[in-house]
């Protein structure tokens, strides 16, 4: 016999909260915390890209320079 | 292994007699949202009773069940496994509550693990007698001793959480913990003799 169990069955059967209200206030932060993740994936690079450039600094390390034509030295 | 995982979604076969570690993982995997309806479904109501039963008021008792489930979507991926997931989400429900009460009230506080007299001291109050106590004057004595120790003798009692989660939840040793579940039940029999001037 355990009655802290009891106790909690006994509350369980006639517990009562706003359960749709807070789900969908879980929903709606959780989507606004992957918005912001989003936005900072999106535009980060780019603000980053930008100073760089301003600082006179080649944001685009991968690119290779390429020549002006086609089989020349460039 | 990704795809092992998906599979049930997949599928659609995502179901609610489904391991909550199963749930956890296809989640992690995919972000479904309707994986969380299904967790929250299963222990929504067990976290609001705790959160009310701690807090003691309906409406902190909600926005604390709202912060605690949003904690435990954006730390899902920490969840090692170790202890079984309710027993973690047990462990954030309680540690918020003895949080949020502590900031109303700034006191000084020792740590049990300070204390000169923490020595292996004989548990003398027999578990049975605890356990068999009535349940209106259980929750009574429930509602008028301090949150931790109301907080520590639900996990051992209610939740059969063990000594080791019980410290892993509460940052505490394990002879720490043993010393404040023996602390809790002095002072729920002390409570007890002093409302109903009886012994339990």
């Amino acid at each position: 016999m355990n009655n802290f169990k009891e106790l909690q069955k006994m509350q369980l059967d006639k517990v009562e909260f706003r359960s749709s209200r807070i789900k969908s206030g879980i929903n709606s932060s959780i989507n606004a915390f992957s918005f912001v993740g989003n936005m900072l994936d999106h535009f980060i690079p780019k603000v980053l890209g930008i100073f760089v450039n301003m600082t006179g600094g080649d944001d685009n390390k991968t690119s290779v320079r390429r020549p002006k034509y086609p089989n020349t030295r460039g | 292994m990704l795809i092992n995982l998906l599979n049930p979604l997949i599928s659609g076969s995502v179901s609610s007699s489904q391991s909550d570690d199963e749930i956890v993982d296809i989640y992690i995997a995919s972000q479904n949202p309707r994986l969380f309806d299904i967790l929250y479904d299963r222990y929504s109501k067990k976290v609001f009773i705790k959160c009310n039963s701690l807090l003691r008021d309906q409406a902190k008792a909600e926005d604390a069940m709202q912060e605690i489930f949003i904690k435990v979507l954006l730390n899902l991926t920490k969840f090692n496994k170790k202890a079984k997931f309710s027993t973690w989400l047990y462990s954030i429900t309680y540690n918020y509550c003895i949080d949020s009460i502590r900031k109303g009230k700034k006191r000084k506080t020792v740590s049990v693990d300070d204390v000169a007299e923490l020595k292996e001291m004989p548990d003398t109050i027999d578990d049975k007698r605890l356990l068999e106590t009535n349940i209106v004057r259980l929750k009574e004595v429930l509602d008028v001793i301090p949150i931790e120790d109301k907080a520590i003798l639900l996990m051992k009692y209610q939740d059969d959480m063990s000594i080791r989660d019980i410290g892993e939840a509460l940052s505490k040793s394990e002879s720490a913990v043993k010393m404040k579940i023996k602390r809790a039940k002095e002072k729920f029999v002390k409570q007890y003799s002093n409302i109903y001037h009886d012994a339990i």
